[in-house]
């Protein structure tokens, strides 16, 4: 496939407006603002697009809430907190595309009635943060932001926020509260930040990959768009590959695409010729799959039914020499650490779960401790303020479910078998 | 009564019941209407919802996993259950989590037996936990004085950051670092925490992880022989408490519920200044002076030694020469007994009260100005208002309880805040007021000012201006001369800032208008309190859902000793002493033939006693000689008298001069009533016994009276209470069994038994007034005016005898602007020499930018180093009212 959403990336400067002018850019702003917001509401319909911040949820209806709320102003947010560990897919566009990113929040806040975005940006994303900058400035001078853009009476005004490392800032009311100038923490809901968000007034929070895709749409209209991968859930989608493989790193595909033709035919399959073992198929958060699930497709509704989930399409791929339980162990322990506090099964639950994996990890694992470790899972499950508390369970109850006798191992042997 | 909307309602089904509530309700809130219980943690009914717990998870059909049912909102048809395997196991391993980190300290935790954390593992914890790792251990904060805060022992429930931040507007406490490591404390703690001390955090506390410092290892809860409900009379609030009792010791004071006006909440002095009562210094015994020295008697002799030379007196010099003035911290029935004992024992009218400074005024002015001598509005107006109003002090440190209700508005309603006071307010930290900041002295010009922008835009009420046209002709023509240039020369207050505040009081559908003391001190009190009647009036505030007039006062029974007719020119029930149809009731009932002349104020009484007119004074717990203006003049004043009798609980300025000194009870000792500044007559109850040889006030006033061959044999508070009642017409109703349950307001509805809240039947009158304050003239000998400070930690002087409040603010402060500060070389914390052309003090240097430049405030509490010693002795108008607005004084560093 040719690729639709990166295909700017590799010009040079690809990040300048002229460069970004040069592939097409801002020519779908203009179809657009000739169009009423509805209508761009009615396309992206038509296209079907899903949230590709994970979650899955179809954009239209998002922006429909919105836009049908009576209270001003509103607010587009764009979730660029890319902080699942293993996901990178939103960095190129960020970095080397930022223009796309602009011209989709526009179309997009011009369809919602927003005339205020704010793109929430992951802390660590430094040389983002600047490249952004510089990006609204040009389309400031070029007469895409601000007041009255290209002369249709239409204004859209775009600020960058820095974020500070927060795991949970990722989740849309703690970026909002952060946003804010709060402690990053979720909100309860309802009330949905589609009514009642940024200064409790409508926001729309959409993933960059989300917002980046509007511009196509509406270039390729979202009957064509809609026919690239699978039904159901269609459109181009960018994954990013980590771990033992032979070529990690970003691939832009139609969604849908198996996971055995993303490690072996895309990735150039596993590193030193190596056995694969697992895969961890949409960012830390999604339950790891193991090889017979290999030609699961990619996409939201069959990661569901693999038992896994799409997530931010982050494959993390483990070898035959990886020790499940230290890898449960690390994960466990980063969710253990961007727990923000603020509810007591997943403040107190990843704490528990880290200090049992621990001690399992270093030899001094009891008997019951794996049975102890799932129903703590389940005293977790479904039952956390956020989805923090889930994502934070499903590397581990998956560890276990698919590699429980690497666990038991590991207490009675006092000690690893997998590492040699 | 207007007619209500209908409430929508919804039909929820909790465990099979269905039940009917309004529309909004959660399906907590529908669980409790059916009945039944869901275990909670982090929810409370007085704060918002936060939904972290998980511990009050159900089921509800067509949904995919529990629900918190405390933040869910409950919709039409729901199906709910609160109990299933599924939710017991989920409990049960909530509280699993919850106590995995959670110290095993019971036997020795202050809150066993009270806590809900052990309820809750009661009834739904495990026998045995499955924890083996060891417990996180953030340790424990003693930064605070009062509090200690134990982060071992928190839960994370986040209920004091949501009281402190909702109730308190305090903002004192937060979550300091993430995930486990959480901690909840003071957020900067130490020297530089906001903390207000109320106890807020600590009476939402759901285990021990906030405990109070006072009460820690007093006692554990089941050891408490009684709990007793009273009211604090720190100030003219009025605020419901409980008192734990062991040993005849008050060990803590705790909300009782969320009654009475307080509503469960709670300023520093109420929740921690109750150990006043168990004080050192206390008087144990009654002192006659010999050889001119105060030496301990019995009660008999002490008596018999007053009345003898009373009778003396009155013979040689005729009643006239005796005064009597009483505090106006008081019970009713000790303000009523004393003027009984004043005008019927001793026979003159010569009766005033600490009242004189405040309520005494507000009274006289709000009867002339709306026909009722009282706050014509209930406090919890205020939380209803859009638009605040404060003037003339600083509510939040005169009657921080009140200012709870400010907040209240601020916090729920959004309300704008107009603070006009001549510093800039403590409301300013928080709640982004409009400040309006006058040239001391000029509060009549501000509020003429005001009247005259709101008439002249047409921005008065229109329901007002058409009943009442010809008060509103008066009103118009009375401030007509202030017009928005000359009024914003002479006060100082922009324009602009005029402008804006007189459109948001006319423009609010609510105004609550909020005073205390300050507003008399100026000078010319009864113009500005008529002033701002006016403004309350014309702008539709008066009326039955409007914002409201309330008038605060220092202390707890202002309003009171006022009703009780403890004033020169009034009986009890406020009727005129010149009037013979309300003095024939008295002397009916006292058998006795009252005198037609109104007696002296107590300022005169001062006066006339340095002139050498009054020769005797009855002092019952007053200390004029220290919150008076110029304490030398008082001094000299009382040293002149042939007698001087004090009634106090500590020795002070005042008994150090006096003949008879008789030790009396402190409330919590005492049963009685008091009206709060509301009219909400209240409660006091005996809580612990006084020491053999101290006596409540009215106990002493009748062995006087008897002595005296006036007899008044009552066996106790209640009869007392009852002849009030049938001779007030205002109290007539009210009943003292009732008003222990719930304070009953004034007057009294026979038919609807009940209190009148709201006073609406109002017969306004605007008397004009042209007199103005002398602001001060500051010199460049003493080159800054001070202004007599007030603080929430304290009041008056009995405050300083409480070791818990001593902590937080133990020594007397003088709030200087930085820039001044740096002028004379003063740095904050250095000690200051302050002088008057009538005294000089010794106080702590304390930077303060609200204060403003050229401006200073001392507080008038600590013994040598009161601002009323600072100022001169000067009477206002008709009511003759101390001046306490401030002078003009030199200031100092001291060396060394």
């Amino acid at each position: 496939m040719q690729p639709i959403l990166l295909r700017n990336i590799h010009r040079p400067n690809s990040a300048d407006i002229d460069a970004y002018l040069a592939d097409g850019g801002y020519k779908p702003l203009a179809t657009a603002l000739d169009r009423a917001p509805a209508d761009i509401i009615a396309e992206v319909k038509t296209s079907n697009l899903r949230g590709r911040g994970g979650a899955g949820f179809p954009t239209h209806m998002k922006w429909g809430f919105s836009a049908a709320d009576p209270n001003k102003p509103k607010y587009l947010l764009c979730n660029a907190d890319e902080g699942e560990p293993g996901t990178f897919k939103d960095r190129p566009i960020l970095e080397k595309d930022p223009h796309l990113l602009i011209e989709g929040m526009i179309i997009s806040g011009y369809a919602i009635g927003a005339e205020y975005g704010y793109v929430y940006l992951r802390g660590e994303y430094p040389a983002a943060f600047h490249i952004l900058y510089k990006a609204i400035n040009q389309a400031k001078e070029r007469g895409y932001l601000g007041d009255n853009i290209l002369g249709k009476g239409v204004n859209f005004h775009l600020e960058v926020h820095s974020g500070a490392g927060a795991y949970i800032c990722g989740e849309e009311t703690a970026l909002i509260e952060s946003l804010e100038g709060k402690k990053g923490q979720p909100r309860i809901k309802p009330p949905f930040p589609v009514n009642v968000g940024a200064y409790a007034k409508p926001t729309v929070v959409n993933n960059v990959e989300t917002l980046a895709n509007v511009p196509r749409i509406i270039e390729m209209g979202g009957e064509a768009w809609s026919k690239i991968g699978v039904e159901n859930c269609p459109g181009p989608k960018i994954y990013t590959i980590s771990g033992h493989v032979n070529k990690p790193g970003v691939y832009e595909l139609p969604m849908g695409t198996t996971l055995r033709e993303l490690i072996f035919d895309h990735a150039g399959g596993m590193r030193n010729g190596k056995k694969f073992k697992a895969v961890i198929p949409g960012g830390a958060s999604t339950p790891i799959l193991i090889e017979s699930q290999l030609d699961a497709k990619m996409d939201f509704n069959s990661m569901m039914a693999a038992g896994s989930m799409l997530g931010s399409g982050a494959t993390m791929v483990m070898d035959e020499d990886t020790c499940m339980v230290k890898a449960a162990l690390i994960l466990a322990k980063f969710f253990t650490h961007e727990s923000c506090g603020k509810c007591t099964p997943c403040r107190e639950g990843t704490n528990w779960i880290e200090m049992i994996l621990e001690r399992i990890e270093e030899g001094h694992g009891k008997d019951g401790d794996i049975d102890l470790l799932l129903d703590v899972c389940d005293n977790m499950r479904g039952k956390t303020f956020c989805p923090l508390g889930d994502g934070a369970i499903n590397p581990v109850s998956s560890a276990i479910k698919h590699f429980r006798p690497e666990f038991e191992a590991h207490i009675k042997e006092r000690k690893c078998t997998v590492l040699k | 009564m207007s007619q209500q909307q209908p409430i929508p309602t919804i039909t929820v089904t909790i465990d099979d019941k269905p039940v009917v509530v309004p529309k909004g309700s959660t399906i907590l809130d529908a669980a409790k209407v059916a009945g039944v219980d869901i275990p909670v943690i982090c929810y409370h009914e007085k704060l918002s919802l936060l939904g972290a717990c998980r511990m009050c998870l159900v089921e509800v059909e067509k949904m995919p996993k529990p629900v918190a049912s405390c933040v869910t909102p409950a919709n039409d048809g729901m199906v709910v259950k609160t109990s299933s395997p599924v939710l017991d196991k989920a409990r049960g391993g909530m509280m699993e989590f919850v106590l995995i980190n959670h110290p095993l300290e019971c036997p020795y935790c202050d809150k066993a037996g009270q806590c809900e954390l052990q309820d809750l593992t009661f009834a739904h914890g495990w026998s045995q936990s499955r924890f083996s790792e060891e417990k996180r251990r953030p340790g424990v904060n003693y930064d605070n004085p009062l509090l200690e805060r134990d982060y071992n022992r928190c839960i994370h429930c986040k209920r004091c950051i949501r009281a402190c931040d909702e109730i308190q507007g305090a903002h004192a406490l937060d979550t300091i670092f993430r995930g486990s490591h959480t901690i909840i404390g003071e957020f900067p703690s130490g020297a530089l925490s906001a903390c207000e001390h109320c106890g807020s955090c600590l009476d939402v506390c759901p285990v021990g992880a906030i405990n109070d410092r006072m009460f820690k290892f007093k006692a554990r809860p089941w050891q408490v022989e009684q709990t007793v409900n009273t009211t604090c009379t720190y100030c003219s609030v009025g605020c419901t408490l409980t008192m734990d009792v062991r040993d005849n010791h008050v060990v803590r004071v705790k909300p009782y519920e969320n009654s009475g006006v307080n509503q469960g909440n709670f300023c520093a002095k109420g929740h921690f200044g109750f150990d006043v009562v168990h004080a050192q210094g206390r008087l144990s015994a009654p002192m006659i002076r010999k050889f001119g020295r105060l030496a301990q008697s019995t009660w008999d002799e002490a008596v018999e030694n007053a009345t003898s030379v009373l009778r003396e007196i009155k013979d040689k010099y005729g009643a006239d020469s005796i005064g009597g003035i009483i505090t106006a911290r008081c019970s009713n029935e000790e303000a009523y007994l004393f003027q009984r004992f004043m005008r019927a024992a001793i026979g003159t009218n010569n009766v005033d009260s600490g009242a004189r400074t405040g309520h005494a005024v507000v009274t006289a002015a709000l009867e002339s100005a709306l026909g009722v001598p009282a706050s014509p509005s209930p406090l919890e107006d205020i939380a209803l208002a859009k638009t605040v109003f404060t003037i003339g002090d600083d509510i939040a440190a005169t009657n921080p309880v009140a200012a709870l209700k400010i907040k209240k508005a601020a916090y729920k309603n959004k309300a704008r805040l107009i603070c006009a006071h001549h510093f800039v307010t403590s409301f300013d930290k928080q709640y982004d007021p409009l400040n309006l900041v006058y040239t001391p002295g000029t509060v009549v010009d501000l509020l003429k000012g005001l009247l005259n922008i709101i008439l002249a835009k047409g921005l008065a009420n229109e329901d007002v201006t058409g009943s009442y046209a010809d008060y509103v002709a008066k009103v118009k023509d009375s401030v007509k001369d202030a017009t928005l240039a000359s009024v914003s020369a002479k006060t100082g207050v922009s324009e602009a800032a005029l402008n804006a505040a007189a459109e948001a009081i006319a423009g609010s559908p609510r105004c609550a208008f909020v005073f205390s003391r300050g507003l008399v001190w100026a000078g010319n009190g009864e113009a500005a309190v008529s002033l701002l009647a006016a403004l309350a009036l014309i702008t539709g505030n008066l009326g039955p859902k409007a914002g409201g007039l309330h008038a605060q006062g220092d202390k707890a029974n202002e309003q009171g000793v006022c009703d009780a007719g403890a004033l020169p020119d009034r009986l009890p029930g406020h009727g005129k002493i010149a009037e013979k149809s309300d003095r024939d009731r008295f002397d009916a009932a006292w058998r006795t033939t009252l005198s037609d002349r109104p007696g002296m104020t107590a300022g005169e009484m001062i006066q006339a006693a340095h002139e050498g007119r009054i020769k005797a004074l009855y002092v019952v717990g007053e200390n004029p000689a220290f919150n008076w203006p110029d304490n030398a003049y008082v001094r000299e004043a009382l040293s002149k008298l042939e007698l001087l009798v004090v009634h106090d609980a500590f020795a002070n300025e005042t008994t150090d001069l006096a003949h008879v000194v008789l030790p009396v009870s402190i409330f919590s000792e005492k049963d009685g009533s008091y009206t709060s500044a509301e009219r909400r007559v209240q409660r006091i109850n005996r809580v612990v016994n006084p020491s053999a040889d101290v006596r409540s006030d009215w106990e002493a006033l009748a062995m006087m009276s008897k002595k005296l061959g006036h007899t008044m044999s009552y066996q106790s508070a209640e009869q007392i209470f009852n002849e009030m009642t049938s001779l007030m017409p205002g109290y007539k109703g009210l009943s003292y069994p009732v008003i222990r349950q719930k304070g009953q307001f004034w007057p009294y509805q026979a038919e609807v038994r009940q209190g009148v809240e709201r006073i609406t039947d109002i017969n306004p009158a605007f008397v004009v007034t042209t007199a103005t304050s002398a602001g001060i003239a500051t010199t460049p000998e003493y080159p800054y005016a001070l202004f007599v400070d007030r603080t929430h930690y304290h009041s008056g002087t009995t405050s300083r005898h409480t070791a818990a409040l001593g902590k937080i603010y133990g020594e007397a402060r003088l709030r200087i602007h930085p820039d001044d500060a740096a002028s004379c070389g003063i740095a904050d914390g250095d000690h200051v020499a302050v002088k008057s052309a009538r005294g000089a003090v010794r106080a702590t240097a304390k930077l303060d930018k609200r204060v403003g430049k050229g401006k200073t405030a001392l507080t008038n509490h600590f013994a040598g180093a009161g601002a009323a010693s600072l100022l001169s002795w000067q009477l206002d108008g008709e009511l003759k009212t101390p001046v306490m607005l401030g002078c003009a004084v030199a200031i100092e560093k001291e060396r060394g």
